[in-house]
């Protein structure tokens, strides 16, 4: 854990900071795994419908005429789910400069010779932060593009992502 | 050389901290700033460091004081600006990351002598060892101008006359201390000179050896520039006695 000290101010408690950014950037993953799979499944099985019963079991055929909704609305507000964490990430320069003024160590920081050592000690862990949510929710929303395009059948596919 | 050119200071457009104080302080003085509360000295100290904003300007060696010069200045105060969550070995490496001249010996001498733990974390130090502390850094860094603002304030008598004579015994010819303190009766004989503020007003500066061949003390030196009346105490509690 010692690692991540460089990346916030000297002495500053980030393990909380931490804490909260793994919390609200793991429920945007999870709530987005979960609404996604749940939205696919459901746009997948309205492909289909049943035909035949008795001692050969249950057969599903594709419906006719029918495509899957496009990825962009199945998707839907996908990118909203980060804005607590980011908006989180945002603020948290702020509180570092606050930690700064509340300690009085900014006496020091400003009397640091190197340029622009306080300013970076305060962005430097959010940024990161920052950069690693939206790195991940890219990836991520290529993963589900990737499961969408190879779990619809292609004859459904609409015309438009 | 030190200089402090016509600074001025007013808060929230309304209160006139500092008025047009000048002042020029040379290498290896010890100079101490004197004034009843809210006379400016804290605004005075700040100002110096860059720390709010002021009309006037103050001069280190000719230039403005600013990141190429700004650590020959040292800053100890009784707020403490230390880091609270950090012990004396990691402030040390700190110090030592960011101000080249920092003064590891000294420091550990002055840990060693008044006994401060240095791998326990600061907010767990008692008010005098946090006092003790945030002279100690003010000195290591290696500034010339060392500013001290009350720096003793809550240290036992013990404390500071240890402080005072270490103090004497360890700093170098081209250091200069700049130490505001309400304790006029001990530092007299720590002080080369006195400067004192009044409303913001720089109204007094001597060098104590001219006050002591003068037959006067430091004391009687400020009670004058305040025009201290002796029996105002008495004169009050008639006042209030109805007397």
């Amino acid at each position: 854990m010692r690692r991540f000290e460089k990346f916030f101010p000297p002495g500053y408690g980030y393990r909380a900071e931490l804490g909260i950014t793994g919390v609200l950037w793991g429920g945007a993953v999870a709530v987005s795994a979960l609404r996604y799979g749940v939205e696919l499944y459901l746009a997948v099985e309205r492909l289909y419908r049943e035909v035949g019963s008795g001692d050969f079991g249950n057969r599903r055929i594709l419906r006719e005429g029918v495509w899957v909704e496009a990825f962009s609305e199945l998707a839907g507000w996908y990118w909203m789910l980060y804005l607590p964490v980011l908006l989180f990430l945002a603020v948290m320069p702020l509180y570092h400069y606050c930690y700064y003024r509340d300690t009085g160590s900014i006496y020091v920081m400003r009397r640091l010779p190197g340029k622009g050592i306080t300013f970076k000690s305060c962005v430097r862990g959010p940024v990161l932060g920052a950069v690693i949510v939206l790195a991940s929710a890219v990836l991520l929303y290529f993963l589900y593009y990737g499961i969408y395009c190879l779990g619809v059948p292609a004859e459904c596919m609409p015309r438009y992502i | 050389m030190l200089e402090i050119k016509n600074v001025s200071k007013r808060y929230y457009n309304t209160i006139q901290a500092l008025s047009d104080v000048s002042l020029v302080m040379g290498s290896g003085e010890i100079v101490g700033l004197f004034g009843e509360n809210g006379s400016g000295k804290t605004t005075l100290l700040k100002c110096i460091l860059g720390y709010i904003r002021h009309e006037g300007e103050v001069l280190l060696d000719g230039e403005k004081i600013g990141r190429n010069n700004i650590a020959r200045l040292s800053f100890a105060t009784c707020e403490h600006s230390f880091f609270p969550n950090m012990t004396p070995k990691d402030h040390s490496e700190f110090y030592r990351m960011h101000f080249g001249t920092f003064r590891g010996k000294r420091f550990k001498a002055l840990m060693d002598f008044f006994g401060l733990p240095e791998d326990r974390v600061l907010k767990h130090y008692s008010t005098g060892q946090k006092n003790q502390f945030e002279v100690i850094l003010a000195l290591c860094q290696g500034a010339d101008y060392i500013l001290m603002d009350e720096p003793f304030a809550g240290n036992d008598m013990f404390n500071r006359e240890d402080f005072y004579k270490v103090l004497l015994g360890i700093l170098e010819p081209g250091e200069t201390v700049f130490l505001s303190t309400h304790l006029i009766g001990e530092v007299e004989h720590f002080v080369s000179r006195a400067v004192v503020l009044r409303n913001g007003r720089l109204l007094g500066d001597a060098e104590v050896l001219a006050l002591e061949e003068q037959g006067s003390s430091l004391e009687e030196y400020i009670k004058g520039i305040y025009n201290y009346r002796p029996d105002r105490v008495s004169r009050a509690l008639d006042k209030l006695t109805g007397q």
